[in-house]
């Protein structure tokens, strides 16, 4: 078994592959971690989530350009994927809630998505990733499908803006409002716009969408309780 | 004095109440359509419709039309330095949709153009470089194969340059290249640096004709490395504050800009446009400024905004018509 201080190391190790937006690297040292018998939940938890953090709050200084995140994003995604075949059983961590994630109809601009989706895996969330150009009514069926706490709208273009809308719409119409957190995003999309349809939670990029995301999250369960 | 000139291109559809994609397709209805919404609203300098998929389908680009009529590019020609090889320049008479716009730009030329300035669009060199590549992988390349973005890059300006060499010939008066891909969200200043303003440097030194660098969303860390690529003009979105512009470009180079697109002309009233067309002009004063929106007018904007922003425009402008209507000499007196 590693020792405490091997286990903070390679933890370390992870996180700055992750801000040094290393894919390669990434994967090199998970690997050397199931060797060594590090617990890869702690691995994501310690290591990934700590490294992807980083990412967060020097892309908020604007001091990590997109370029990056979406490298680093794309690093996680790898290393995840390596690492959940050793998730022995029962030791999984329990999602903090399910995202349906789609671009909408119309709209075929995933840039955005692509990078959330990963950030969104490392907060906690599960995420269910549609596709681009989907329709409302798929959408709604999807996240009905796997009893989804929030749909997650991303919308490039002012044109298809409006799909974002309609999604609502249909919810209400169905009954279903209720049941689920609404968040929209993507250029053209501003907090005026999200008032104005109904949504309920706007982010300007997909770093603060993942806060969105778990504030959403937290009045959801307030609201059942 | 004050021009008023929204980038208007598919919203002159609510007015001609003609086909999204019948225009984009057909440079006579494109024309028609256009004019339709200078006669009605009497800006002081039209464009063709904004596409930004143009060029990267005239090189092979896979193209899917939306039901409303807007088209998108879904799968770029190039993955690799063997398929850069493949690619030629396209005939900008013979090649997609290029003669359409060719064709819009002469017909708008030939009936307006006396009177006011003409302009057209041309999709900036990283940007076109994303639409060959797709955005994600272009981007990622910029750090595991920075020399392969510099080809892209480099064949994309060329393109450029002879699409607007074309444009030119055609009649207008001036060119605005869109930029969006470049914008400083997506680009740190050094990125920018490396792989944008070299490029757009090149259609300056190229063309020699009024150029206007439009880049969407914040841009306020690029602009002076904008301003150094020799443009006429630059074009800022509503995400920027002009006090700050201002302050850092002084008369240097004329602005464009920057009525929040969505916010207020979308999603706003009259008298909501009124507001912020005073504002914009307050901070900008008369000289080397062109009121404009922040980026294209929105399909679905309300005509009376429209006309509020150029009514309130005028007149806080002080814009007398028949001598100022030539936004072309104001981009060149600054």
């Amino acid at each position: 078994m590693p020792t405490k201080e091997e286990k903070t190391e390679i933890f370390e190790c992870l996180a700055k592959a992750i801000v040094d937006h290393d894919p390669d690297e990434t994967l090199k040292i998970s690997r050397e971690g199931i060797k060594q018998g590090v617990d890869p939940v702690e691995m994501i938890q310690k290591g990934l989530s700590t490294g992807m953090k980083r990412v967060s709050e020097l892309f908020e200084r604007a001091e990590y350009p997109l370029p990056f995140v979406l490298l680093a994003a794309k690093a996680m995604t790898l290393a995840i994927d390596q690492l959940k075949p050793h998730i022995l059983k029962g030791r999984a961590p329990k999602p903090i809630g399910k995202i349906v994630l789609s671009v909408v109809k119309g709209d075929i601009h995933e840039l955005g998505a692509k990078i959330l989706k990963p950030l969104l895996e490392t907060a906690g969330f599960e995420v269910h990733y549609v596709g681009v150009d989907v329709p409302a009514e798929t959408i709604i069926e999807e996240a009905e499908r796997l009893e989804a706490d929030i749909i997650a709208l991303s919308a490039f273009m002012v044109t298809t803006m409006i799909e974002q809308d309609l999604l609502i719409r249909a919810l209400k119409k169905k009954g279903l409002r209720e049941k689920y957190k609404v968040m929209v995003g993507g250029g053209p999309v501003s907090d005026l716009w999200c008032e104005k349809i109904g949504a309920d939670g706007y982010a300007p990029d997909a770093i603060s969408a993942v806060e969105k995301a778990k504030e959403l999250m937290k009045q959801k369960r307030a609201s059942v309780e | 004095m004050v021009p008023v000139v929204p980038l208007i291109g598919m919203h002159s559809t609510t007015l001609s109440r003609m086909d999204i994609w019948s225009c984009l397709s057909n440079g006579e209805k494109m024309a028609k359509s256009q004019i339709i919404a200078l006669n009605t609203y009497g800006m002081d300098g039209i464009f063709t419709f904004m596409d930004l998929t143009v060029e990267a389908e005239a090189l092979g680009a896979k193209l899917e039309v939306s039901k409303e009529g807007i088209p998108m590019i879904r799968g770029g020609p190039v993955q690799s330095t063997s398929d850069l090889k493949k690619l030629k320049l396209p005939d900008p008479h013979k090649d997609g949709r290029l003669p359409v716009f060719l064709e819009a730009t002469t017909i708008m030329a030939d009936q307006v153009g006396s009177e006011l300035s003409v302009g057209a669009f041309i999709t900036g060199p990283f940007t076109l470089a994303s639409h060959i590549m797709n955005p994600d992988r272009l981007l990622s390349e910029i750090v595991l194969d920075p020399f392969l973005v510099h080809k892209v890059v480099e064949f994309a300006t060329e393109v450029t340059v002879t699409y607007a060499k074309a444009l030119k010939e055609s009649g207008a008066h001036m060119l605005a290249i869109l930029e969006p891909m470049a914008t400083q969200q997506i680009l740190s200043t050094e990125m920018f640096r490396e792989f944008a303003s070299p490029y757009i440097q090149k259609i300056v030194r190229g063309l020699k004709h009024p150029l206007i660098l439009h880049i969407c969303g914040n841009t306020i860390s690029l602009i002076e490395q904008m301003m150094q690529t020799g443009v006429n003009a630059l074009s800022v979105d509503s995400k920027v504050d002009l006090l700050h512009i201002k302050k850092i470009v002084g008369d240097q180079v004329c602005i464009l800009g920057n009525i929040d697109p969505v916010n207020v002309l979308l999603l706003g009233k009259p008298t909501d446009v009124e507001e912020e067309v005073k504002k914009c002009i307050q901070k900008m004063g008369r000289k080397a400024y062109i009121l404009s929106s922040g980026c294209e007018v929105p399909l679905g904007t309300p005509t009376e905004n429209i006309e509020a922003m150029i009514k309130s425009g005028h007149s806080y402008g002080k814009c007398i018509k028949t001598c100022y209507r030539n936004t072309t000499s104001h981009l060149q007196a600054s």
